[in-house]
């Protein structure tokens, strides 16, 4: 549990657009108030102790509170196909915690097989579902149609809905207002054909949370951290990251202790070794 | 050439050719054209990559303590730039200057966080 030190003496906020005048709203407070309640709100247990999990299934890396409960669901594609998805979620009093992952890497299959399907059940087949192209449109309109899904639910006030991008990779954030005063803050990302879904849920009084919404990262087959860099024309091409390492980290300094320490070209790197454009080893020809 | 701006040369050609001085995700979500200044107690702080994380007791207009995120660097950069982890600990209390959430919740991009002389320094 945390203890408060001090109470809370004040609160200024500005908010301006740079160069302009700028307003401040001084507010005076009674201390011993302030102090009672920091208290008792601070009793709410903000649980420290995030850390970083990563799926090599599933090709991510992540901030949870604990570890996860991972369960498998079917997921029914925009255009009828069904493929697997995971959901890795934790669910704790100060919020809910989920990413999931959706497998679009089945999908060609899992097309043919809902022709197969709809050819056994009825006489007309469409050729627009069985030409063997349906799994294209689904998987270049997944985050679009996700995220359809989600304002569909409508379960409060859209408070955000933009696109949005993790190293490089685009994606959408939303993000909701529920009528509870809860907030769910929302990122979609898709890469070598997998749709990661991250959702985090908190009440009013806990802070928003960004701390899990914005730690996505995405491996390669070979556990490092996925980066794109955008040149001064708009290219984006693939890069090394100071934090590619997925495996332990010294929890002070934040260099890597890891097995996965390993260059592109297989050599063991030095702990401040970052830089470089990636160049492709023979695992990924 | 002194080795002093040799050093400082090298340095910038280093910075401008190296792809990986941008941050990990983008901030669209933040409204980078404008600054919020908070002063509150620190809840918890999550030193961790790719960002690090300090939660802030924020008293709003009706004297309640309101928690917020604020986000700053990674830990390997706020290293870098010659933070600790015993530069910011619970229960202390911080002064900040950040870019706020788009959406109005209690989220902020830092920024610049006020040292006991009247100093900013960066914490992004």
């Amino acid at each position: 549990m945390m203890v408060q030190k001090k109470s809370l003496t004040k609160f200024i906020i500005q908010s301006d657009l740079l160069g302009e005048k700028e307003k401040m709203r001084p507010l005076k407070l009674n201390m011993l108030l302030s102090l009672i309640i920091g208290l008792v709100v601070s009793g709410a247990a903000y649980a420290q102790g995030w850390f970083k999990y990563v799926s090599e299934q599933d090709q991510f890396i992540v901030n949870f509170p604990s570890d996860p409960e991972v369960i498998e669901e079917d997921y029914v594609t925009e255009f009828g196909a069904t493929i697997p998805s995971r959901i890795y979620s934790v669910q704790n009093p100060n919020g809910r915690y989920a990413i999931t992952v959706i497998d679009y890497t089945v999908a060609e299959q899992a097309h043919e097989d809902l022709c197969l399907q709809i050819a056994a059940e009825t006489d007309i087949v469409s050729p627009n579902t069985c030409r063997g192209r349906g799994h294209f449109r689904d998987i270049r309109g997944a985050i679009a149609y996700e995220s359809w899904n989600i304002r569909k639910r409508n379960s409060g006030e859209i408070t955000y809905d933009a696109f949005g991008q993790v190293d490089g990779v685009p994606g959408h954030q939303i993000q909701i207002l529920h009528p509870d005063q809860s907030r769910s803050f929302i990122g979609l990302y898709m890469l070598n054909q997998r749709l990661y879904l991250l959702e985090g849920t908190v009440p009013d009084d806990y802070p928003p949370p960004g701390l899990f919404q914005q730690s996505l990262g995405m491996l390669d087959e070979m556990g490092r951290r996925i980066r794109f860099e955008a040149d001064d024309e708009g290219n984006y091409s693939r890069v090394q990251t100071r934090y590619e390492y997925v495996g332990v980290e010294d929890p002070i300094t934040g260099e890597p202790e890891s097995e996965f320490s390993i260059s592109s070209d297989g050599r063991l790197r030095q702990p401040n070794e970052f830089t470089g454009a990636w160049t492709p080893d023979s695992s990924e020809n | 050439m002194s080795l002093k701006i040799k050093g400082t040369l090298a340095i910038l050609v280093f910075m401008a050719i190296n792809p990986i001085a941008s941050g990990h995700h983008s901030h669209a979500n933040y409204v980078e054209s404008e600054w919020l200044f908070l002063e509150g107690t620190v809840s918890e702080i999550h030193w961790m990559n790719p960002h690090s994380w300090i939660y802030l007791n924020v008293t709003d207009a009706n004297g309640q303590p309101r928690p917020w995120a604020i986000e700053g660097a990674s830990v390997t950069q706020l290293r870098r730039d010659g933070w600790t982890q015993e530069s910011i600990q619970v229960g202390d209390e911080l002064r900040m200057r950040c870019h706020p959430l788009k959406d109005g919740s209690r989220g902020c991009l830092l920024g610049y966080i006020t040292l006991d002389d009247g100093s900013e320094k960066e914490f992004d």
